[in-house]
């Protein structure tokens, strides 16, 4: 029994690493990076305070659906449509999923933005190829290669972090910001740069994948310890190298007043502190964690339709066992391949979608809290007060400022 | 013998015997069996627009912490009190008054 | 027991512990005399388009009549099937031995099956 025991604490012990390296490469990708290098350019620190709000209620809805699926052995999506039906179901599955698509279309042309960054070939060539890497590895692999691989070699983000500190920022003034303040001028940028760093931390395809990995991997009750560590300290991990990539922006380039109106610009802000070798880090870095995002955006996408739908879907047998799922993710890579090929600006399509997914925001939460405070479903291990109202004073926070400054966005030209 | 599915009920509104509204019907209380359910009722819940959004927000544990207003708690509409014949516009077969409310 | 809360939209499980689907809908059936019945279980994407909107009905059927495989609109199992009731239901039945999985088989032989590595 207590080799056993042994064991299972050592399998419990590697699954609490790769949970926060997963955590840390889950929090970096197209969307953090670009608006985390946008942020810092036009408003130097400012901004601060809008990535460690986002990382906050990310790491409260991750720990969550862990906690859910621990203790009631489903997933949250499997909860959203038993708790409330089909017809409920079939809105938040239609509204989030279309969101979510589009932040597909973002990572698959972040890697190639990564790609052509490094050979000089247009995004457009390269849009096929990695919608095809993205899609064999969903069809070969297993959630376990899936989730672990990409996470791994996407610790060289912690790179940025290395970067900062080369460039020696005010810390006091980094601190400072974490306060929010309001800008001098350029106010509607302001709020739509916050808008898009929420929407571009607090993503809803983030909590279900994290769910649907949980029950793949069995968790249960003796899992909410390990689920909290991974929750909280992987999303703080990826928060904080998110304010590295807004530093080095900030005194790069705002520092300076250079706009960053381009992507190289951007990989070039890396070039500062590590002359030789920062761009090709930076675009590596980039690459790789946007593929993990590419693939984790798929599943969860044949997540929603499989677990909603009551399909097997997993990621464990092989392609012909789960045939509806594995259609499902082959159609949207192929699709979301489309507009890259066609020429749409992997930048503008990442600004598009994280503004989205702040102002859909309340259609994943509110269901998602209801189902946490239901002891039908977590037993004694329901949300607390606390727990409860940081989401929803984010998430509030996330929507009044999505459609305020949306339109604003779009009126202003910015 | 007639069937009708589920879905061509849930969420129609029903009437009384005197062309009173009483809600929506939104629930149906069976007893289990082997071979098939038996229908014991039907719940008939009335509700505004907000009460709608509250219920799916108020789990039951906490909907039994609140108290909740006598009008507000759904009517137990018994089998044999409620005409089906035209399952688009349910109505029962005695006034509101003399039906049950559930908890 | 509560239909909708209990029976509707919970997931199906067959006897060899993989998921059937879901529960999308209920048949009652209303005999001459004596309180009516609950008597079978019900799957099946027209249901659902039902449920959503009744406009999506005719599109769904024209959808499932011209694409996909030949198989009845609506899967109905028996309620004397249903074994066990919890968060899911568990029936006696075989997922291979319904209808449940023909999108499926369609989907092997028409597409993934097509596909090198997608192969049963």
């Amino acid at each position: 029994m207590e080799h056993l025991g042994g064991r299972r604490s050592v399998k419990k012990i590697v699954q609490l690493a790769l949970g926060i390296v997963t955590g840390i490469g889950g929090f970096l990708e197209i969307g953090s990076v670009t608006t985390a290098a946008q942020a810092g350019a036009a408003f130097g620190y400012q901004l601060v305070w809008a990535i460690l709000l986002g990382l906050t209620c990310l790491g409260f809805m991750l720990e969550m659906s862990g906690r859910f699926s621990a203790v009631s052995k489903h997933t949250v999506i499997e909860g959203l449509r038993d708790r409330f039906g089909f017809g409920f179901f079939a809105i938040v599955l239609a509204g989030i999923a279309l969101v979510v698509f589009l932040v597909l279309v973002a990572e698959i042309g972040g890697v190639a933005l990564a790609i052509e960054l490094g050979t000089g070939v247009g995004i457009p060539w390269w849009a096929i190829p990695v919608a095809f890497i993205v899609w064999l590895i969903l069809w070969k692999g297993n959630i376990n290669v899936i989730e672990d691989a990409p996470s791994i070699l996407g610790l060289l983000a912690i790179f940025f972090a290395v970067g900062a500190q080369h460039l020696h920022p005010d810390w006091g003034a980094v601190a400072s910001a974490a306060i929010p303040s309001l800008p001098e001028n350029d106010k509607p940028h302001y709020w739509f740069l916050a808008v898009s760093i929420l929407g571009a931390s607090i993503s809803p395809y983030l909590m279900y994948f994290y769910s649907a990995g949980a029950v793949e991997d069995k968790w249960d009750k003796t899992y909410l310890g390990i689920n909290r560590i991974i929750a909280g300290v992987g999303t703080a991990f990826g928060g904080l190298l998110a304010v590295a990539v807004l530093i080095c922006s900030a005194i790069v380039f705002h520092a300076r007043d250079i706009p960053v109106e381009h992507f190289d610009q951007m990989a070039r802000m890396m070039a500062v502190p590590f002359p030789e070798w920062g761009i090709v880090l930076f675009a590596f870095t980039l690459g790789i964690t946007c593929l993990g995002a590419a693939m984790e955006i798929a599943l969860a996408i044949s997540y929603m339709f499989g677990q909603g739908l009551g399909w097997h879907a997993s990621e464990e047998g092989n392609p012909a066992e789960e045939a509806r799922f594995s259609t499902v993710y082959t159609v949207i890579i192929a699709i979301a391949a489309i507009p890259i090929i066609l020429g749409v600006d992997p930048i503008k399509v990442t600004t598009i979608s994280m503004a989205l997914t702040a102002a859909t925001l309340p259609l994943a939460i509110v269901p998602f809290l209801i189902l946490m405070n239901d002891a039908g479903y977590v037993g004694e291990h329901t949300n607390g007060p606390f727990s409860n109202t940081v989401v929803v004073v984010i998430m509030i926070i996330s929507f009044i400022l999505a459609i305020t400054a949306i339109p604003l966005q779009i009126l202003g030209g910015g | 013998m007639r069937t009708i599915e589920l879905r061509a009920l849930l969420g129609k509104k029903v009437f009384d015997s005197e062309g009173q509204p009483l809600g929506h019907l939104e629930e149906i209380e069976a007893e289990r069996g082997d071979e098939y359910c038996v229908v014991n009722s039907y719940l008939v819940e009335h509700r505004g627009l907000l009460d709608r959004i509250s219920s799916w927000a108020l789990t039951a544990s906490m909907r039994e912490k609140l108290e909740r207003r006598a009008s507000a708690r759904p009517y137990r509409v018994a089998w044999n009190q409620m005409d089906l014949s035209d399952p688009d516009h349910p109505r029962t077969l005695v006034p509101k008054d003399a039906l049950e409310r559930a908890q | 027991m509560r239909i909708v809360r209990d029976v509707l939209d919970k997931k199906l499980i067959d006897a060899a512990k993989s998921e059937i689907g879901r529960v999308d809908g209920v048949t009652l059936e209303f005999p001459d005399d004596g309180p009516p019945r609950m008597v079978s279980l019900e799957m099946g994407g027209e249901i659902l388009a039902a449920r959503v909107a009744h406009w999506l009905v005719r599109p769904t059927r024209w959808l499932a009549d011209h694409f996909g495989p030949r198989r009845e609109r609506v899967l109905r199992i028996e309620w004397k099937h249903v074994k066990e009731m919890g968060r899911d239901l568990h029936v006696d039945l075989l997922a291979g031995d319904t209808e449940a999985l023909a999108w499926e088989h369609w989907l092997v032989e028409h597409f993934i099956g097509r596909i090198p590595g997608g192969g049963p």
